[in-house]
């Protein structure tokens, strides 16, 4: 009988632990909370076999034995369901039936109907049950047949090959386990009519739980390895250490294998082995759990470690694709994933995929991963997980190959980014509470870098369009430059040849009515004089029009040049003068000019420099007012040269100052007094000043008068003197 | 009385041409009249005008072309030239003095009168 008490000892204790750490490795899960009631259930059914054994006249503890029989099955199978992945609906009803069947039975064995009587007998007590036994057979058959084929068609069904061998081990346990169970507690029982042989339940109990424990090592079943390996490393470390000093204990002849002889230990040496122990503990175990974990746990990694290492990866990079690269590379490294993809969400609606599902994605997934994110509040969902799961979308993950997927956000603008999608680790295990965690972190930091990222990439796009419209507008303004530059030359070709054209017969006029007035055609009336004078005034003009234009269109084409010789600057501007006061007389403008005294030489263009000042006149008579219109020519040589020609006249108007100057550019006031004006003669009037180093003199008031005129500094003085 | 002063005329322009033979006439010159280089050159062999007035534009050779060689050879070289320009670019000025060519006149700044005299000075200097 002592043995059943050892048997008990051992059983309990290793049960409740294991279903202990199982249960609170992930309370959550409902495969890990089956377990643990399969434990309790079988510590109870453990205990009251043992009691009823001792106490073999109390009813209810046998009844409870047998309560506790049921509870097992129940447990095991509640174990089973919970086990199968969350896509089969196959055996919902059957489930439903099972449990109420369960139940009843649970009951039934609670009343008289069950077990009746307990008569002790010398080989062990026999139990007389009642007709409720028959029923808890019954039951039995249908339970073992009904579980069975329930793990049968799991294992057939089974997802991931993990999960086969899984499946293929427990359920091996159960059939063992139920055969030797029953066997024991039932039908030999029957048979013989002897219950000493369900003594040895708990042994198989134990053996289930043997081979649960291989499961769990073996094929990571409930993933507690870390847990069983630590264990593994202290029961080593201790035993070894405890193995050591036993055995020097014995050889030191101070314990005997006799229990009777007292145990009699030197309180000094029995310290001194404390001590060691103590010391050598410690030591013994760190190199049992470096061993452990080299052999048996390769897939550990510290999270804060990868943290690191990621956030250094994020760091240094502001593309979307790095970023999300270093994601995939971290996951596949560290968590074992076997696939990563991001699906990101652009601007414009569409979607860009990046990783392993990029040439596969479809949108209508998309579509249900995103209302399935927005109907959850977890951030990370697990399509196992997932309670009430679409059938569409379950197809979906299954044909992809996914796993989990992840929202990722943008923190600022509460909007979603895009998805990260995971295949399955590529253990087939599930992810670890550890695994999530890290997970968790890396999603909130990647949809902080991701959304810089995205915004960055927002930038340069809007950078580079932005550059492309300017270089298209520039390209534009370019052609349209070159063109009216062209129609530029166009225009300053046709004025050049139009003036050569026009030149040759203005000369031939010119001469011939030259020679008429100077009588080499014979001699002429006064009329006839005077008629052709003004006909010469005329091709005069004439003359100089074509020959401004002509300088207007060598300035553009730059073939414009100025000479440099002596000139006799008061002899022009009196030459001038002159001639042009009978036009002014002719208008009632009075033209004054005082001719200096040893006005001086100076190097200037005569022919051109004459235009300036019978420009400047013309202008001024020109632009005189009806009456009153008064004009001062004025030439001198005090400290610079200054040459101005002051008039009374309609001024320009303030606004149109800064053009006046400019080719072809006529005032709106000179075009009403003047409309066949040229807008050319000041233009030329100011190259030349120009180009022979000098500056123009212009002020104007609107309807007072202005100035025109031109400044030469004293270094363009040949002599001092004019000679006559 | 001495025998009339001969000037060639050369130029292509028939006008100016005919102009430039009326009011030379009138002043009591001979006038001889070319209308391109090549004869000018041959004509001045022949002729042996005592001035030569010479348009710059001319098809073949130009004008310049035809001072060039005047004044590169023996005999032509003392003939004194007149050159008429429709143009009156200063690198063309240079040009013609490059060549000997003292007096360069544009056509429409000068008037017959004026012309007429200078042509007188000048042969009045010989």
């Amino acid at each position: 009988m002592a043995s059943n008490l050892w048997i008990v000892i051992v059983c309990i204790p290793i049960i409740l632990l294991i279903g202990l750490t199982i249960f609170l490795r992930d309370p959550t899960n409902r495969t890990n909370r089956t377990y643990g009631f399969f434990s309790l259930a079988a510590v109870s059914w453990t205990l009251s076999n043992y009691l009823s054994e001792v106490r073999a006249t109390n009813i209810w503890l046998l009844r409870l034995t047998f309560l506790s029989g049921v509870l097992i099955f129940y447990t095991v199978t509640q174990f089973i369901v919970s086990m199968k992945s969350a896509q089969s609906i196959k055996f919902e009803k059957s489930i439903t039936i099972f449990k109420v069947s369960s139940y009843l039975v649970a009951a039934l064995s609670l009343t008289p109907f069950f077990v009746i009587s307990e008569s002790p007998g010398n080989a062990g007590s026999s139990i007389n049950t009642g007709f409720g036994y028959v029923i808890f057979l019954v039951y039995l058959a249908f339970a073992f047949i009904y579980v069975i084929s329930m793990m049968i068609y799991e294992r057939q069904h089974a997802s991931t090959v993990i999960a086969k061998k899984q499946l293929s081990i427990i359920t091996l346990g159960v059939i063992i386990y139920a055969i030797l169970a029953i066997g024991a507690n039932v039908v030999l029982p029957l048979l013989v009519n002897n219950w000493s042989s369900s003594n040895y339940g708990p042994i198989f109990t134990l053996v289930f739980v043997g081979v649960l424990a291989y499961a769990i090592i073996r094929h990571r079943l409930f993933d507690i390895r870390l847990v069983i390996i630590r264990s593994l490393g202290y029961v080593l470390s201790f035993g070894l250490i405890g193995a050591i000093l036993f055995f020097a204990l014995l050889n030191l002849g101070y314990i005997t294998s006799k229990h009777d002889v007292p145990i009699k230990i030197d309180s000094i040496y029995f310290a001194l082995l404390s001590l060691l122990f103590a010391i050598l503990l410690n030591p013994a175990k760190q190199i049992f759990d470096r061993l452990t974990m080299r052999l048996f746990y390769r897939d550990a990694y510290k999270t804060q470690d990868v943290l690191n290492n990621f956030n250094k990866l994020l760091v240094s990079t502001i593309r979307a694709k790095e970023i999300m690269n270093a994601t995939i590379k971290t996951l596949k490294q560290y968590i074992k994933v076997t696939n990563v993809s991001f699906v990101v969400h652009d601007p414009d609606d569409t979607h860009r995929t990046f990783g392993d599902m990029e040439e596969v994605f479809d949108e209508q997934f998309l579509k249900s991963i995103t209302n399935e994110l927005k109907g959850n509040h977890k951030k990370l969902l697990f399509v196992d997980d997932i309670e009430g799961i679409t059938e569409d979308l379950r197809l979906l993950c299954l044909k992809y190959n996914i796993s989990a997927f992840a929202q990722l956000i943008d923190s600022s603008l509460k909007k979603p980014i895009g998805v990260l999608l995971l295949g399955y680790k590529k253990s087939g295990e599930r992810y670890l509470p550890q695994d999530q965690q890290l997970i968790n972190i890396l999603v909130d930091e990647l949809s902080i870098a991701l959304q810089n990222a995205l915004r960055f990439e927002e930038i340069e796009l809007f950078n580079v369009t932005l550059q492309a419209k300017v270089d298209e507008a520039t390209k534009e303004l370019k052609i349209t430059n070159k063109k009216l530059k062209a129609l530029d030359e166009t225009k300053d070709d046709f004025i050049s040849m139009a003036s050569h054209q026009l030149r040759t017969p203005l000369s031939i006029i010119k001469g011939y009515v030259n020679m008429v007035v100077h009588g080499d055609a014979g001699k002429i009336s006064k009329q006839q004089k005077e008629f052709l004078e003004q006909a010469q005034i005329s091709s005069e003009t004439m003359v100089r029009l074509v020959t401004e234009l002509l300088n207007v269109s060598r300035i553009t084409s730059g073939k414009f040049s100025v000479d440099s010789n002596p000139v006799n600057l008061a002899d022009i501007v009196e030459n001038e003068t002159q001639q042009l006061t009978n036009m002014a007389k002719e208008r009632n403008i009075e033209l004054n000019f005082q001719k200096p005294k040893d006005f001086p030489i100076l190097m200037l263009d005569e022919e051109k420099i004459r235009q300036v000042v019978a420009n400047f006149i013309d202008n001024a008579i020109h632009y005189s007012k009806d009456k009153g219109a008064k004009i001062n020519v004025q030439l001198t040589s005090k400290d610079d040269i200054i040459f101005e020609v002051i008039d009374n006249g309609i001024g320009v108007p303030p606004n149109e100052k800064e053009y006046l100057f400019t080719k072809f550019y006529r005032a709106k006031n000179a075009k009403e007094a003047r409309p066949n004006g040229t807008g050319v003669g000041i233009y030329l009037a100011k190259v030349v000043i120009s180009e022979l180093g000098g500056n123009l003199i212009f002020e104007s008031k609107e309807g007072i008068g202005s100035t025109f005129g031109f400044r030469f500094k004293k270094d363009k003085i040949v002599q001092p003197d004019s000679k006559s | 009385m001495d025998d009339k002063k001969r000037i060639l005329i050369v130029d292509d322009d028939d006008q100016i041409a005919k102009m430039y033979t009326a009011l030379l006439t009138i002043k009591g010159f001979a006038t001889k009249r070319v209308n391109n280089g090549e004869d000018a050159l041959a004509e001045v062999q022949e002729y042996k005008p005592d001035l030569i007035l010479l348009d710059v534009m001319m098809p073949k050779i130009s004008g310049f072309d035809v001072a060039d060689i005047l004044h590169n050879t023996i005999e032509t070289k003392e003939i004194p030239i007149i050159m008429l320009s429709a143009l009156g670019a200063k690198e063309d000025r240079d040009r013609a003095a490059a060549s000997g060519v003292v007096h360069y006149y544009v056509k429409t700044e000068i008037d017959t009168e004026s012309i007429a005299k200078k042509i007188d000075e000048i042969l009045s200097q010989k």
